[in-house]
Order: C-alpha cells, then sequence, then structure tokens
C-alpha cells in the first residue's frame, strides 16, 4: 500500500483561491475583452486604439512612473546610506520611516490634498513665509498636478525603499571598505567600487517592484484628483477604471485592463526571472 | 581631522532632522487640524498652533450625516473573516513550501510570487466579472472573498520564511515516529511559528482596512460602504469640512499605527522577498 502524500492537502486551499480568483478572472476578462454586442471580434481594441485618451493617458502614465522610479530609488539610497551612520537614535529613526508605508493610500492622499489646499492649505503658506514664492501655488492647477501627485508618492514610498536599501547596505562585508581605505579611495570612490555594485541586485529587484507598483497606481491620484482638471492626471488606471465603471462600458473597460496587465506582465516576468536567480 | 568629523556630524543631524520632519508634518498637521474651529480653518491663515480648540469634528463623525461608526462597522465585518481565511489559507501553503515534499514546487512559488506583484488595479476589472458572477455586486460579503488574493501571496511568503528557520529535526523526530505532515503542522510547528502567523494575521487585517479600489468598484450603496469609501467621500462634497476630514483621518489611521508599530522588523524582510540574502 502506497502512503499517501498528505502535503498536496496543504497547499491545496492556496490553488484554489488563486484558481478562482486570480487566474479565473483573467481567462473570463480576456474573453469579454474579445466580446462585443454577442460578437467574437477585435472591436473593443479597435475602439481603445482610436481613442486619443488611451495613448495620452499611457503617455502619462510613463512619466508619472519614471518619476517616481527615480525619485523613489534616488532619494532612497541618499536616506539608506544616512540611516548607515552611526548616530544617537538611528534605532528610532529606522522605525519611524515604516510610518507612510503603514499609513493607507487614502489617508496620504487626504492629508496631501489638505495641505496642497490652494488657499488654506500650509505647504503655500510655508513656501511664502519662506520667500521661496511670492504668490500663492495652486498645485493642483493643470500645469503642475502631475508633479503634485508624484511628490505625495514620492513622499509615500521613499522611506520604505530606504529602509530596503538599508538592509542591503547592511550585509556588504565591512573590511573591504577598511582596505579601500588604507588604499586611500575617497568617499565617492568607496561609493562607486563598492557600494553600488554590491546593492546593485537590490536595487534592480526593488526598481521592478516600483515599476510595477506604480505603472497601476490608481488610488493616491484618484482621490487627489480624480485624474483632473481636465485631463492633466488622467493615468492608464483611471482611464481604465472611469472607462469600466463609470461610463458602463465594459467591454471597452476589459480591453484597457488586459492591455494594462500585459504591460505589467513584462515586468512581472523579468522579476520572477530575478527572484529564482537569487534564490540558487 | 577633528573639525572634519565634527562638520560631519553636524551635516547627518541637519539631515535626519529635515527627514523627520518632511515625515512626521503631514501627521502633525492633521492632527492639530482636527481640533481646529470651522471657521478659523476656512477664515484665517493657516497657523502651526491652533488658535481655538473643539472637538466638534469628532462628534459630527459619529452623527447622522457621516456615520463614521457605521462605516467602521462595516470595515471590520469584513476585515475579521478575510484575516481569518488568510492565515488559514497561507499557514498550510507556507508549510507545504517549506517543508512538503511536492511535485511543482517551484511553479507554485513562481504563482504565489507573479500574485504577489499583481495589483489590485489589475484585480478590479476582472473580478467585478466574478462578482456579479456570484451575484455579489453590493454585498460586503464580495469583498471578504475578494480581498484574500491580496493578501494571501505576501502571508505565504512571509510565514515561508518563519518556517524555514525552525529547527527541521523536531519534525523528522515526529515523522519518524509515524506522525503526519497535517499532525505534526498542528502540534509542534504552529506552537513555534505564532508570532508569525500573528504578524501575518495582523499585516491581512490592515491590507484589508485599508483597501479601497475594489471596495470602490464593488460597492453601490451608502449602508454598504467601508471606511475608506466614507472617507473618500468626506471631499467629494463642494464644500469640504477640513477639520471633520482630519478627525476621520486621524481616526482610522491610528489604530493601524498602533497594532504595527511593535511588528516592523519583520516586514522589511519579507516585503524584499528573499532578495537581501542574510
Amino acid at each position: 500500500m502506497t502512503k499517501i502524500n498528505y502535503d498536496y492537502l496543504l497547499i491545496m486551499p492556496a490553488i484554489l483561491w488563486i484558481a478562482i480568483f486570480l487566474i479565473f478572472p483573467f481567462f473570463y476578462v480576456i474573453i469579454n475583452s474579445f466580446i462585443y454586442k454577442n460578437n467574437v471580434t477585435l472591436n473593443n481594441y479597435i475602439t481603445v486604439f482610436q481613442t486619443p485618451r488611451f495613448y495620452s493617458s499611457l503617455y502619462r502614465t510613463f512619466l508619472w512612473t519614471i518619476g517616481n522610479v527615480i525619485f523613489q530609488l534616488g532619494l532612497g539610497l541618499g536616506l539608506a546610506i544616512l540611516l548607515n551612520q552611526n548616530f544617537k537614535g538611528v534605532s528610532a529613526v529606522r522605525s519611524l520611516m515604516l510610518i507612510p508605508w503603514l499609513s493607507s493610500n487614502v489617508i496620504v492622499a487626504l492629508q496631501w490634498k489638505w495641505i496642497f489646499h490652494g488657499t488654506c492649505g500650509i505647504a503655500t503658506k510655508l513656501l511664502m513665509d519662506l520667500g521661496i514664492t511670492s504668490s500663492p501655488i495652486s498645485f493642483f492647477a493643470p500645469n503642475v498636478a502631475l508633479l503634485s501627485c508624484i511628490i505625495v508618492n514620492v513622499w509615500r514610498w521613499t522611506p520604505f525603499t530606504a529602509l530596503v536599501f538599508l538592509a542591503g547596505l547592511q550585509v556588504i562585508p565591512q573590511h573591504l571598505y577598511e582596505s579601500a581605505l588604507i588604499d586611500g579611495a575617497s568617499v565617492f570612490q568607496r561609493f562607486l567600487k563598492i557600494t553600488l555594485p554590491l546593492l546593485k541586485p537590490i536595487i534592480a529587484v526593488w526598481a521592478l517592484i516600483t515599476f510595477i507598483r506604480t505603472f497601476n497606481g490608481f488610488e493616491i491620484v484618484w482621490i487627489l484628483t480624480g485624474g483632473g482638471p481636465g485631463e492633466a492626471t488622467l493615468l492608464l488606471p483611471i482611464h481604465m477604471y472611469t472607462t469600466t465603471f463609470l461610463l458602463g462600458r465594459f467591454n471597452e473597460g476589459s480591453a484597457i485592463s488586459v492591455l494594462m496587465t500585459l504591460m505589467s506582465t513584462i515586468f512581472m516576468i523579468l522579476y520572477v526571472r530575478m527572484a529564482q536567480r537569487s534564490e540558487q | 581631522m577633528k573639525i572634519a568629523n565634527l562638520f560631519k556630524i553636524v551635516i547627518i543631524y541637519f539631515l535626519v532632522i529635515l527627514t523627520l520632519v518632511i515625515l512626521i508634518f503631514p501627521y502633525y498637521w492633521v492632527f492639530i487640524s482636527s481640533f481646529k474651529s470651522t471657521i478659523e480653518i476656512a477664515t484665517e491663515e493657516p497657523r502651526l498652533i491652533p488658535r481655538t480648540f473643539t472637538l466638534k469634528h469628532y462628534e459630527d463623525l459619529f452623527g447622522l450625516t457621516y456615520k463614521f461608526h457605521h462605516y467602521a462597522l462595516n470595515s471590520l465585518i469584513v476585515s475579521i473573516p478575510v484575516t481569518i481565511i488568510s492565515i488559514f489559507i497561507s499557514t498550510l501553503a507556507a508549510y507545504g513550501l517549506a517543508r512538503g515534499r511536492i511535485k511543482g514546487k517551484r511553479a507554485f512559488s513562481n504563482a504565489v510570487l507573479l500574485s504577489y506583484l499583481t495589483e489590485p488595479s489589475m484585480l478590479v476589472v476582472p473580478l467585478f466579472f466574478i462578482i456579479l458572477l456570484f451575484g455579489l455586486y453590493n454585498n460586503l460579503l464580495g469583498l471578504i472573498l475578494t480581498y484574500p488574493i491580496i493578501t494571501i501571496p505576501f502571508c505565504i511568503w512571509m510565514l515561508r520564511e518563519f518556517f524555514v528557520s525552525i529547527p527541521i529535526e523536531i519534525e523528522e523526530a515526529a515523522l519518524v515516529d509515524g506522525a503526519n505532515r497535517l499532525h505534526v503542522l498542528t502540534k509542534i510547528v504552529l506552537p513555534l511559528a505564532a508570532p508569525g502567523i500573528f504578524t501575518a494575521g495582523i499585516w491581512s487585517f490592515v491590507t484589508a482596512w485599508n483597501e479601497y479600489i475594489l471596495a470602490l468598484a464593488f460597492i453601490a450603496g451608502l449602508e454598504n460602504w467601508t471606511l475608506p469609501l466614507g472617507l473618500a467621500s468626506y471631499v467629494a462634497v463642494y464644500d469640504i469640512d477640513w477639520g471633520l476630514v482630519s478627525a476621520a483621518c486621524f481616526l482610522y489611521g491610528l489604530p493601524a499605527l498602533i497594532v504595527f508599530a511593535p511588528l516592523t522588523k519583520y516586514f522589511v524582510k519579507g516585503l524584499t522577498l528573499g532578495a537581501v540574502k542574510r
């Protein structure tokens, strides 16, 4: 008699859940994106590709994503190096870095909407008091709204990025720096020749995660501006959401959703490859 | 040399303080705004220290118009079952991944990784059809069933790390004695992994508590709104009462911060998903 392998029972519930609530819905939406008035057709995709909004929102989404990735990673790396120094209270400061991450998108968006308020907001007041600007700034005017949204999202994610990089900095063997110091390498050289190369795998992985998360970001911008004013902050996920749920065009919305997921999938596969390599 | 050192220390402290101010100021601002009178907020220059003090916004929140408590109850009705489902499913799966003899383990762990990377905004349209198919539109049960797909992948990953760190000898001894895997899991491993499971549970709860886009798409009626929907509705009016919004943000955000604070160290490691080797 062969012994029953109970091990499969362990992963069964997870597989079922993933099958019902992830894989099946994705197949369903793909099929749905090819159906228009009970016919199998490419109509929905043609409609999507004929809408100028699709291209403008896609372009804007790339600006938003790249702006976010550059600032989050750049500032995050700087902050990580700062947190890797020895000073009094360093561990308390490190824990405080988690606060924006522990907050929810809704809270972050609401509090910054209030701070950036055009007339009663504290940001305008402080900038005027510091003499940086002489007239009130409207942070959600069409030409700067996207930048304001980027600032808010960077504020939310930079501290956490710093903690991720810090975890990487802490495993760099200290003797590498010591011997470089003996050889007379400058701070800048040590950063370029030791820190950056050894941190590269983490930076790459985190850049991918940040890219995927930001590219599909919806909540913060939706609450800050709702995609406006006009179309100034209409990102692809917002375009997908409004098309599907506010205009009720489910098939067209499905097509946008499929395209959005497809674009993210490229980066997701890259990520899985990287993760596999680091497991080995 | 000494002057250079002093200079370095000054720079470090300056940057640290600057960082902390930028980090904490928004919370301070929301906190004090929640106690300012509506008149001070609307008509006077914003002040860092409030001139007026009132609890009116907190009273209003629990009134008939804003119904904060009602939305909070809905959020609890969703978040608690989601936490239980997530813990149950991910504990089993994580243990299976860590210890089980399973063919296709690698494919399964890749699937978990892919689901971890799937953002809620990618899921909203696909899941909407499932919600319609099950007849769960505008029903909190729809949220209870769909939220675990957001929480499970991360929990599985975090718990797997936990199980792997438990010495395997204890389990092997029991297996030799003829106990099966499920038995070993419940009697030996679970008590040892309790802190990890607790952390995963808290994380699931807070994730469900904070989730917005799926609720926005799947819930129509005001009576079924969760807290994020309620809060967003406070700023969806022409005449926004920022004192009230601030009070709501404070009450909504505080519980999550309090329960999370002692558990922070697990998350950084978990979220990098093995990218950082120790």
